[in-house]
């Protein structure tokens, strides 16, 4: 009974994510909002994070309205995104992404942003929407749903990402353009 | 008709050079050199090129030159991974006849190699011809020849198609979860030197 029950539930939440427009899902909105509130985004770090050390924590929100998230490094702020809820009917919800703007106008981390200290991997937004539905799901975020992942405009971000990984070199936000390897060793 | 014919005559002309060459491939071969000319010269013998997957993290090594055979090693992470023989046999006062066979060791670090290179025949065989190849070039004081050790490993390729997927997966999984470590361990330093202020 426990096993039908279980398949019951998955199969709900599997459903609730199929035949919808973009960005709604069959969940209502009270819901969203709470799975939202309480999204894990440890996979999405490991996933998105380019070699400088990134913290995303709510920083604003309007119960059943929105959630605003902050991506920070060493307490500096790198960029925010927002879920604004809107609700369809009382168990349909439609989600829009914003994404804070850089001084040039554009969405922040677009996919065509140059920065000398990136803090995510571009383009950041299917990562957003992936990261949305696996938890409205309640699946783990698996980038195998992200349409492509490498742009040239992760190159700045896939060398700080190799210091990281390899312990090489560390950097960061608030490093210079260029730092001499032996300026950023690791731990810092 | 014409280039159906040609590209099923050229799959068979394929098939009877693998055929030929895993039949003959591996024999030895008679160098008119002396065996201690030949001993000195193999020293020097450097790894094939190509045949390894990846480069990253490998070594190659001499590890035993004596009267009977040359023995390299491949070692992985430090770790032994495969092993190169060439037996040398003397002919006469001025000539050697050299044979190349690999091995794996049976346990240890990567497992029973030694049972994977019995199983994956054409791998154990594109490792023969690709360190016969470098042996015959060493000692012929030439370049090492890429088309010789190609349809070989073209075969390897083909044979083991799933096998390599799996081996690419696999590898893939262990490099994502080193990589994942890494950057776990960063941010649990962070939050350490955090807590220490």
């Amino acid at each position: 009974m426990k096993y039908l029950k279980f398949m019951a539930l998955s199969v709900a939440a599997v459903l609730s994510g199929c035949g919808q427009p973009p960005g709604q899902y069959a969940i209502g909105v009270h819901e969203v909002y709470e799975r939202l509130l309480n999204s894990d985004f440890t996979e999405f770090r490991y996933d998105r994070q380019c070699g400088i050390l990134i913290h995303i924590k709510v920083a604003e929100r309007q119960p059943d309205q929105s959630i605003t998230w902050e991506v920070s490094s060493i307490g500096r702020r790198m960029l925010s995104f927002t879920a604004r809820l809107t609700a369809v009917d009382a168990t349909h919800t439609k989600i829009d992404i914003e994404v804070s703007k850089e001084a040039n106008g554009r969405e922040a981390y677009d996919g065509n942003q140059k920065y000398w200290r990136p803090a995510v991997q571009q383009p950041l937004r299917p990562a957003l929407e992936e990261q949305i539905a696996s938890t409205l799901s309640e699946r783990p975020y698996s980038d195998k749903h992200l349409p492509h992942k490498i742009i040239p405009a992760n190159d700045a971000c896939d060398i700080q990402q190799a210091g990281l990984i390899t312990g090489a070199y560390c950097v960061r936000a608030d490093d210079p353009p260029t730092i001499e390897p032996r300026d950023a060793r690791c731990p810092r | 008709m014409t280039r159906l014919t040609m590209t099923f005559g050229s799959l068979i002309a394929f098939g009877l050079y693998i055929l030929f060459d895993f039949t003959w491939g591996e024999s030895a071969v008679t160098y008119k050199q002396p065996i201690a000319a030949v001993r000195a010269k193999l020293e020097t013998a450097q790894a094939p090129p190509l045949v390894f997957g990846s480069e990253h993290n490998k070594r190659f090594k001499l590890v035993q030159n004596d009267s009977h055979s040359v023995v390299w090693i491949v070692e992985e992470g430090g770790k032994e991974a495969l092993r190169f023989i060439a037996h040398l046999t003397p002919v006469g006062a001025d000539a050697t006849e050299v044979r190349v066979d690999v091995s794996g060791p049976t346990s240890g670090a990567f497992g029973d190699v030694q049972r994977r290179l019995s199983e994956y025949r054409s791998v154990r065989h594109m490792y023969v011809i690709a360190m016969k190849e470098r042996v015959a070039a060493t000692l012929g004081d030439r370049m090492y020849n890429w088309a010789v050790v190609a349809p070989t490993v073209a075969f390897a390729t083909i044979a083991n198609l799933t096998g390599l997927s799996k081996q690419m997966d696999s590898a893939g999984e262990a490099f994502r979860h080193s990589d994942r470590e890494a950057i776990r361990k960063a941010y649990a330093n962070e939050a350490a030197r955090q807590g220490g202020r």
